[in-house]
């Protein structure tokens, strides 16, 4: 089917895009970087098809969302971007969508039929939320790293990371409520809970240090990229135990 | 001297460290978590002291980050409220110098705060003071609850997939018909995993216990009802929901201002 190429040819589209970009091409990177979306954008929504009959969890699944979430975000940014600075660090983002997407290609694909503790919207809408946080958060950390070189002087990391930090508490809410439902407990003493506890913790530190009046910008960008590498850390750390797990249509 | 410790326990400096100190803590708890799970599953279904004095303190090197994520998050409880109610107080007597929604937008990151506490305070509850029963589902079995409360299995029911081929057989929903008797009433209802019954001031869930990432659960699962009563979980839930809604109007607003 189809499908099965959109997700190879939107990867082909972003990594010509990011290497329009190194080239400073910056009119042909948007245009790569467009068709590659489109492309990625018919893969999630045909994913949910692919048993033939419409199942929305595999819209969802991390290892495509994530990089459709962060693509999203910068086409996003990019409308409402009127300072052409920005603008040159926005298309810049090409280079992570392209790498998260590349990552995806090695991790196993397929579905897991969904057990009676699935059967809900709340785990579409907890995974949708949780990861459109993450795609902040790693964008964040990627502003921050063209702050510590001496360019986004807007400190746009600060509100990539402020509008993360309200998704992850909006998903951890929806989380906690499919938890204590499902299982009668908001909160596990397990892995995935404990991450996601450390993690908003963290991100809540961050979102502290502005009002330590010693402490500068780029105290903050710092710690937005430590508080991406424990969400990577994180992630591919759960990510990799996917391998062991037989799926559908892998 | 008392305003010397007011002032510290109101420093945003400490309040930074606890919270960069617990999300540490948490990161470390994880590691532990994750190779001894063995340990840590009894601390979902009992009480947290009950669970120290039975496994935690015969292992104090896996089990130090709990102790130390409770000391830390009592600091931050402290902390945390020292920092909003002296931010409140000073906004108060300000009040009259903005408008409504100045104001608001000026005191809302305080009930943030208060909104944390009430989700620390919620946590504590869910896991100092929980009712709890765990009990395998047998038909015809009837389980004795406080205060002359009880609960019988009349009936069960397992449904599996049929279509598409490619989950036909796996396991799709799980339900139970309970008689639920008080000594005042009776009545018969049904549970569905993820539809708790809410009776007499307890929830009661059906867990479904099936081999972990298996597709092929098809064989009888087991089954367990859930009968709890827990102070804290409406308090972190409800909390955390205002928290997030405070927020998502607070930042925004803090960019006009």
């Amino acid at each position: 089917m189809f499908f099965q190429f959109a997700f190879p040819i939107a990867i082909i589209f972003y990594l010509l895009g990011s290497g329009f970009y190194l080239f400073r091409q910056h009119k042909i990177t948007f245009c790569a970087f467009f068709v590659g979306f489109i492309a990625h954008t018919f893969f999630q929504i045909s994913s949910g098809l692919f048993l033939g009959v419409w199942f929305i969890n595999p819209v969802f699944d991390a290892s495509y969302f994530l990089p459709w979430s962060m693509a999203a975000i910068c086409l996003v940014m990019l409308f409402f971007s009127k300072d052409e600075k920005n603008k040159a660090i926005i298309h810049s983002m090409i280079i992570p969508v392209s790498l998260f997407s590349a990552l995806g290609l090695f991790f196993p694909r397929g579905i897991m039929p969904p057990g009676p503790q699935h059967q809900t919207i709340l785990v579409s809408v907890y995974f949708s939320i949780d990861i459109i946080a993450q795609a902040c958060f790693i964008l964040g950390a990627w502003f921050a790293f063209f702050h510590l070189k001496g360019k986004d002087q807007d400190k746009l990391f600060n509100s990539l990371i402020a509008a993360g930090f309200i998704f992850y508490s909006i998903s951890q809410v929806v989380g906690a409520y499919w938890a204590y439902l499902g299982w009668s407990l908001p909160m596990h003493w397990s892995t995935k809970h404990i991450q996601s506890a450390s993690v908003w913790c963290y991100y809540a530190a961050v979102l502290h240090l502005r009002y330590f009046p010693s402490w500068n910008s780029r105290h903050e960008s710092w710690f937005a990229l430590g508080g991406a590498m424990l969400l990577l850390v994180f992630n591919y750390s759960t990510q990799l135990s996917a391998f062991s797990i037989p799926k559908i249509g892998g | 001297m008392v305003k010397r410790i007011w002032d510290f326990c109101g420093d945003i400096k400490v309040n930074f460290w606890l919270i960069f100190a617990i999300a540490l803590n948490l990161a470390a708890g994880t590691y532990f978590i994750k190779f001894n799970p063995n340990l840590f599953k009894p601390l979902n279904h009992s009480l947290v002291q009950d669970w120290f004095i039975k496994y935690g303190q015969y292992q104090p090197g896996q089990s130090w980050w709990i102790v130390l994520l409770f000391a830390l998050a009592f600091f931050l409880g402290i902390n945390t409220f020292v920092c909003a109610v002296k931010r409140l107080a000073q906004l108060w007597l300000q009040r009259k110098q903005y408008g409504f929604r100045m104001f608001f937008v000026k005191i809302s990151p305080s009930l943030i705060h208060l909104c944390f506490l009430a989700i620390l305070a919620g946590h504590f509850f869910s896991l100092t003071a929980i009712y709890e029963q765990n009990v395998p589902v047998h038909l015809n079995q009837q389980i004795v609850l406080p205060q002359g409360n009880s609960v019988e299995v009349l009936s069960r029911e397992i449904e599996h997939y049929t279509t598409p081929a490619a989950f036909e057989g796996a396991l799709k929903q799980c339900s139970v018909v309970l008689k639920l008797q008080s000594p005042q009433t009776s009545e018969i209802r049904e549970l569905r995993v993820l539809n708790p019954i809410y009776w007499q001031g307890m929830s009661i869930h059906l867990d479904v216990l099936t081999k972990k990432n298996s597709q092929n659960n098809a064989a009888d699962p087991e089954l367990k009802l859930i009968i709890k009563k827990d102070p804290g979980a409406a308090l972190v839930i409800v909390s955390f929901a205002v928290l997030c809604l405070l927020m998502f109007w607070y930042f925004p607003q803090r960019k006009k201002t």
